[in-house]
């Protein structure tokens, strides 16, 4: 039991924070030690669902990064729900989106990036924004540049 | 199109046709802030100053494989 507990320990690098109870962490050591006790338990795979919403703006990054780290150094499934497309993109390699509940495209972020299937995942992947022009900001070049749709 | 994807063109050859209104230097790049024809604010990076042609407005184009197409109703990529 002291392995897996040391193990889980040092995945979240916990290790100097182990003799203290839960109520003596603040709050992104709290998560952790929650975090832990799923390692502990040999969980195949792990369900993040807006885990990160209640910290504040430096233990989020923080703690995205840990969780990709921690993703790839125990080698498990890590489901990651979020509505926050910078949380989704930095640790994902591979993404859902949906949209009331169908999903629009599955890909690695670049992929999402790179070739978006349609618009709402155009949007999803917004940092910088895409520009869409209508025909009236279109010159002809760009109307012949679209065939058989609809200018946008 | 993506800010960053934008390419100063001229009229025979631009794919959007915009109205400049400021521009920053930035030494390697110029923000280029531009307004649309429905009047959306368009920020470009581009790597040279955009000079409007006689109709006042800056004609842009990106590179093939960053020109995303969608159709307008559906909203599905087109190719």
């Amino acid at each position: 039991m002291e392995e897996k507990v040391a193990q889980a320990a040092c995945a979240l690098k916990l290790e100097p924070l182990l003799k203290r109870k839960p109520s003596n962490l603040y709050d992104g050591q709290r998560q952790r030690a929650a975090d832990g006790r799923s390692i502990f338990c040999n969980a195949r795979v792990f369900l993040f669902d807006e885990s990160l919403s209640n910290l504040d703006a430096a233990l989020h990054v923080i703690k995205r990064t840990e969780i990709g780290l921690w993703h790839s150094r125990l080698d498990v499934i890590t489901i990651y729900v979020t509505y926050d497309r910078v949380e989704a993109m930095a640790p994902a390699d591979k993404i859902v989106v949906l949209r009331d509940g169908i999903t629009e495209q599955v890909g690695t972020p670049v992929d999402l990036y790179e070739r978006p299937d349609n618009t709402f995942v155009a949007h999803f992947v917004d940092s910088p924004k895409m520009y869409f022009f209508t025909s009236e900001e279109l010159t002809e070049k760009g109307k012949s540049f679209l065939p058989d749709a609809d200018t946008l | 199109m993506r800010p960053q994807h934008m390419l100063v063109s001229d009229k025979k050859n631009g794919l959007v046709a915009l109205t400049p209104t400021y521009s920053e230097n930035l030494g390697e790049y110029f923000f280029a802030y531009f307004e649309s024809a429905t009047g959306e604010e368009v920020i470009a990076k581009l790597y040279e100053r955009g000079v409007p042609e006689a109709d006042g407005r800056v004609y842009l184009e990106t590179i093939e494989s960053r020109l995303h197409r969608f159709n307008k109703e559906k909203g599905l990529r087109v190719a």
